[in-house]
């Protein structure tokens, strides 16, 4: 009981300050488009330039590459690792950014990893909304009737980003190591995850496909590729294991805030 | 009823030689990583009790690092007490470091925002005190520029300017703040003594024997965490001032 007033009384604190986390998440998403040249077309660049590159280096590779097919794919795959890659690589700062406000005003802590987590999911949201265009571009309007199914997937995708931003800004407190670390460790999950290569390509190697089967960042991946590249809706077994994921993550991060909360201001 | 009581408040803090540890040597073992990098033990605040009505000005003084600033930190809710208990009722308004908090790649304008909204304002609110502040810190069109562009000397004026546009019920104000030129100080001090005035309860750290004492009822001395005596403005600063001057005559 005592638990879930204080729960009711956190939340209500974070509430109250909307206005504050918000205006943060603004300053971040000028920082990131309005302050370049390019604007939101800079926010494109990046994996378009990526999809761009491994086209070539695919349709060398392997000469019955359908470059429509494999275009968008590559697309889809970069756009949503960069989401998971940020949640990890931002969210490492996520409550280093906050320290001036942590240090001179007393106020939730969950706040801060929220404003992070909610500047990458715009920024993925941008990027998704390319992705459809790009889809509708290439295969026509087949994906129409799955797409409403993106709205439950990216309510889990964003408690994803909030329970990664909020563990990674915690240890990175307390390991400031963390932020190399999870860069590396990064790198190797990207290997094991389809975000580049075709999941069928791995479909006669037995190691490979176990590693694939039991890595959740498999399943985060493909639960947007279905709907808006193939007009599927995911079959439930990805979505349950996404949601299993998601809250392992969240009761991670939840047990890094209640014993954070009062005491990180000693660490920062 | 404002009031806060303090009863058997402890606050220690653990401070790294190296202030933290790498994840790595973390992972490596905890015996590794005590005897590179032991943790020290700061007993900032020992067994503070201390209980304040509303409509005291209370004034605490003490040498440098006699724990102040941390007594203030602790009761504006930024430092938890490590043992004891803290009771407070009264929304706290604080004059502690003004500085920290500013977002340098913001304008001035974002940044009165950003103070107010961390304080639970609506926009509505901060729209209608937007004007008072940007009065009071003559800074006009520099307003619209990131304040990574402004001077130290504006700096201090948007800062004092937000900290101070507040009606404070407890107000807690570390040392009296010199800010800017000589005019904008004199404008800061007026604003000060209108803030003490209007505050309900207030608790100031100074060095300050002459004048602070004046507007408080009640001194505290602290030492090394302690409360050595509390009571009479008088009495307390004079009992400092002895114990200073003796002090320097015995390392003299």
């Amino acid at each position: 009981m005592a638990a879930l007033s204080y729960t009711a009384h956190y939340l209500s604190e974070i509430w109250k300050r909307r206005y504050f986390w918000l205006a943060l998440v603004k300053l971040d998403l000028d920082a990131r488009y309005r302050r370049s040249f390019l604007g939101i077309a800079w926010a494109l660049l990046q994996p378009l330039a990526y999809t761009t590159v491994m086209c070539l280096v695919f349709s060398q590779i392997f000469v019955e590459t359908n470059l429509g097919e494999y275009a968008p794919y590559v697309f889809t795959g970069v756009a949503i690792w960069g989401f998971i890659s940020n949640s990890v690589l931002e969210g490492c700062h996520s409550i280093l950014v906050g320290e001036k406000y942590i240090r001179s005003y007393p106020a939730p802590l969950a706040m801060y990893s929220l404003r992070t987590a909610l500047s990458v999911a715009l920024h993925f949201l941008i990027l998704l909304a390319f992705t459809i265009l790009l889809s509708w571009v290439i295969r026509g309007f087949q994906n129409l009737a799955a797409l409403p199914i993106l709205v439950p997937i990216l309510v889990v995708l964003f408690f994803f980003s909030w329970a990664l931003t909020t563990i990674f800004g915690i240890i990175n407190v307390h390991f400031p190591d963390t932020h190399h670390l999870a860069g590396i460790l990064l790198q190797l999950i990207y290997y094991l995850t389809p975000v580049f290569y075709p999941k069928q390509m791995f479909a006669q190697r037995g190691a490979l496909v176990t590693i694939l089967t039991y890595n959740p960042l498999g399943y985060i991946v493909e639960l947007v590729r279905e709907p808006v590249l193939y007009g599927r809706i995911p079959p439930l077994a990805d979505f349950l294991i996404a949601i299993n994921t998601v809250v392992v993550l969240a009761g991670l991060a939840i047990f890094l805030l209640v014993t954070n909360e009062r005491k990180i201001i000693f660490s920062l | 009823m404002v009031h806060i009581r303090l009863s058997n408040v402890h606050l220690t803090f653990r401070v790294r030689r190296h202030k933290r540890i790498p994840l790595k040597q973390f992972l490596l073992g905890g015996f590794f990583r005590r005897s590179v990098n032991p943790v020290m033990e700061v007993h900032a605040l020992k067994n503070v009790n201390l209980e304040i009505r509303e409509g005291e000005r209370v004034g605490v003084i003490g040498h440098n690092g006699a724990g102040k600033t941390t007594l203030l930190k602790l009761l504006a809710g930024i430092y938890p007490p490590t043992s004891g208990h803290l009771e407070m009722e009264g929304r706290v308004s604080t004059l502690l470091d003004i500085g920290v908090g500013i977002e340098s790649d913001a304008t001035g304008w974002a940044n009165i925002a950003y103070r107010s909204y961390l304080q639970g304002l609506t926009p509505r609110e901060v729209r209608q005190r937007r004007p008072r502040i940007a009065e009071f810190s003559e800074l006009g069109e520099f307003l619209n520029i990131p304040v990574r562009f402004y001077s130290s000397g504006m700096l201090v004026r948007l800062c004092f300017s937000i900290a101070t546009e507040i009606e404070p019920e407890i107000l807690l104000i570390d040392e009296i703040l010199s800010a800017g030129d000589l005019s904008f100080q004199e404008k800061a001090h007026r604003r000060i003594m209108e803030l003490i005035h209007q505050s309900r309860l207030l608790v100031i750290a100074t060095h300050d024997t002459v004048t602070v004492p004046k507007l408080c009822t009640r001194m505290v001395w602290l030492d090394h965490g302690e409360i050595v005596m509390q009571g009479d403005p008088q009495t307390v600063v004079e009992a400092y001032r002895e114990y200073m001057t003796s002090n320097q005559r015995s390392a003299a």
